[in-house]
């Protein structure tokens, strides 16, 4: 009797789970996915998946956070039941009321001229900000600045309505995705920042284009960075390759991109060879180490706009006096306004190493972002 | 007495008033009565949600640091010891550091969980504890336990300090901005452990009011009165361990409280009796505390300053008025 009881059970299991799969694929098809693939091709921490629905449009975003997938419903219209997608997060497109933390996201939103829905950014106001619009608009009030990345100002936050906040959660400010969780603000963590390559950290544009209905605009803009960078790695491709070292010293500690990271990945789009160290995304190491990597180096980015001329350089250790680029005088430091309208044009940033690199490939050019240091 | 420990109750009130009215939004009470009673009103919300968890937040971990270092100046004896000064937020910071600097030295692509934060914090405090509380069983003089305290804290910090090395710039800058201590981004939950916690400890410290009473004049003379000094010392370190071990790890590091406001107090009952300086050191930690922390908050809106400047920076010229003066 047991036994048939148990069987009866494990039939209705099986029924129940059966039906459970028919049910969601037929919710899968009803969707109409347009794209069945991912839209981006190159960042590593988020997909972007185009679906249609009933009376909805939209994408199904997955940005990737603490090792997890973080899935957000992003719909245009009625709001799509999609219970297949496991605990998603919905969110009205086009968002019209928009706040950011970092300047890295206004130069997303610069790109494609999204830049109206700002209703405030997590600004701080210890920076000079590079984008015209969005520093003459936060000097009027008419994006707010609710204070800076690690302790935001949330009174202000909700007061604003906004309809989404985009953030990034590094250690300063673990604390903030909580607090918004709790006050019921929509958000998303982005990871932009993760990115080790500088197409995966500029395809991020098709995220803002996909928050602020700007899809083709960010498309536009990022096919033609893809194109201009693609075009530049074509021109150096069969020349010699120069090594080159990136690093920032304070106080005695030296700080380098490592051998995986973004910084590396565009020194060797622009076709040299990148010495650095393996490891996490930044090394830190001593002067003396650093002689060691960069005395043959043919040239040095001091990654940091304070250092004026090669004085400096030498105040900073006089041994950094007998490493070649030095004595070649092939020491750059970066502009300041490279972190910021350096993001939004990151192939006028790889053509000016390409070009500093390779002078005679690039006659008559000026760069921008990197300036010799005299 | 009795009139002067009501004046802090009306202070403290006062100061929790003052900190769920003031913020950078014009919101009033009025606003929080029509949320809580079911309107849909931002402002109350606002009033609800961020104001009044970091207020209270502030006043629970003020009363927390006031208490503790209070306990702490009586068993040792001396003017200067502090919640710190047993090297509880060295050790609170070790862990954090650990978590913050080895995480992203060991694991690729480290991301941070909130939570972890706090018990890496809190893993970090119970080591410190459970040594000190070891060495509170062990040894016969407050002295040796002092020193074993700082030393404790030296160790941490050395730890840190090599892990900090290891780091890259931004990290350490994180890490930093982490110990410098805030209520910012305080919510319900977190301020609900808190008090689950703290409450019970802070109140659990009067019931040593008559031993530490006795401890004023010495262990030997606490022996004579009756008084295991043993028990009081391990109950001693582990209220004041414990307060500073919770505080530290929801909120950071915050300076001068624990170590001033058991002065302020002094001062101002011109007493030294327990019974009366521990509710009294509670209620007037909260109070600055919460006072501090709209100072903080409000001053360069909406740049946030770090609180322990604050307590610092306005405590320390009340204090020195008030040594002067006495």
């Amino acid at each position: 009797m047991s036994m048939t009881l148990k069987k009866i059970a494990l039939l209705l299991i099986v029924v129940a789970l059966i039906s459970g799969c028919t049910q969601k694929q037929k919710e899968k098809n009803n969707l109409n996915i347009l794209l069945k693939h991912n839209l981006v091709k190159y960042a590593k921490n988020f997909k972007l998946i185009p679906f249609k629905a009933e009376n909805s449009r939209g994408y199904i975003l997955y940005v990737k956070n603490d090792k997890k997938w973080n899935v957000y419903i992003l719909y245009n219209g009625t709001k799509p039941n999609i219970s297949f997608v496991k605990n998603p997060i919905y969110i009205k497109i086009p968002v019209k009321r928009l706040i950011v933390m970092s300047s890295t996201h206004l130069a997303m939103l610069e790109a494609i001229n999204a830049t109206n829905c700002l209703v405030g950014f997590m600004y701080g106001g210890n920076y000079k900000i590079y984008f015209k619009d969005v520093a003459e608009k936060l000097k009027e009030g008419k994006i707010l600045n609710v204070g800076s990345p690690y302790n935001p100002d949330y009174e202000k936050i909700l007061k604003l309505h906004p309809d989404l906040v985009v953030i990034y959660v590094a250690m300063n400010n673990y604390k903030v995705a909580e607090k918004l969780k709790e006050l019921n603000v929509p958000f998303v963590i982005d990871s932009e920042w993760k990115e080790n390559t500088p197409l995966g950290r500029v395809e991020w544009v098709k995220f803002f284009g996909a928050i602020t209905g700007k899809e083709s605009i960010a498309c536009k803009y990022f096919n033609r960075i893809v194109e201009n960078i693609t075009k530049i790695k074509e021109k150096v491709k069969d020349a010699n390759r120069p090594t080159l070292v990136w690093a920032l010293i304070w106080h005695g500690r030296v700080y380098m991109p490592s051998n995986t990271s973004y910084v590396a990945n565009m020194v060797r789009d622009a076709g040299c060879t990148y010495l650095g160290f393996n490891g996490s995304a930044y090394t830190t190491t001593n002067i003396a180490n650093l002689i060691k990597i960069a005395n043959n180096a043919d040239y040095f980015i001091y990654a940091s706009y304070f250092a004026k001329n090669l004085t400096y350089i030498k105040n900073i250790d006089p041994r950094l006096t007998e490493i070649k680029a030095f004595k070649d005088g092939r020491i750059y430091n970066i502009t300041p306004d490279y972190w910021q309208l350096g993001y939004i044009h990151t192939d006028r940033v790889i053509e000016d190493l390409a070009a500093i690199t390779h002078p005679n490939l690039f006659r008559g050019y000026k760069p921008h972002y990197f300036v010799r240091l005299k | 007495m009795t009139k002067k420990l009501f004046l802090l109750l009306i202070l403290l009130t006062v100061s929790i008033f003052l900190g769920i009215i003031i913020g950078s939004v014009n919101a009033s009470i009025f606003d929080l009565i029509k949320f809580l009673s079911g309107k849909n009103d931002v402002l109350g919300y606002i009033v609800f949600e961020v104001r009044m968890p970091r207020t209270f937040a502030a006043a629970i971990a003020g009363a927390s640091l006031a208490v503790s270092g209070l306990l702490l100046q009586t068993y040792f004896r001396n003017p200067l010891a502090g919640p710190y000064v047993l090297g509880i937020s060295s050790a609170a910071s070790f862990g954090v550091a650990l978590y913050i600097l080895a995480g992203v030295i060991l694991v690729p692509n480290f991301s941070f969980y909130a939570p972890a934060f706090v018990v890496s914090a809190l893993l970090g405090s119970a080591i410190a504890i459970l040594v000190l509380v070891l060495v509170a069983a062990k040894v016969r003089s407050g002295v040796t336990l002092l020193i074993v305290g700082l030393m404790i804290g030296y160790a941490f910090s050395a730890v840190d300090q090599i892990l900090i090395t290891f780091a890259n710039a931004r990290n350490v800058q994180i890490y930093i901005l982490w110990s410098f201590g805030t209520f910012s981004g305080v919510t319900w939950s977190y301020l609900e452990f808190m008090l689950i916690i703290l409450l019970p400890v802070i109140v659990s410290s009067f019931f040593l009011s008559k031993s530490l009473n006795a401890l004023l004049l010495g262990e030997e003379y606490a022996k004579t009165m009756g008084i295991n000094v043993k028990v009081v010392r391990i109950a001693i370190m582990c209220i004041s361990a414990i307060l500073t071990a919770v505080v530290t790890a929801y909120c950071g590091i915050i300076a001068f409280v624990g170590l001033a406001v058991p002065h302020i107090v002094r001062l101002f009952f011109k007493t030294s009796n327990h019974f009366i300086l521990i509710p009294a050191s509670a209620l007037a930690g909260a109070s600055i505390t919460v006072l501090c922390d709209i100072i903080a908050r409000m001053l360069l809106n909406p740049i946030e300053l770090p609180i322990s400047v604050v307590t610092s920076l306005f405590g320390a010229p009340i204090v020195i008025y008030l040594v002067i003066n006495r």
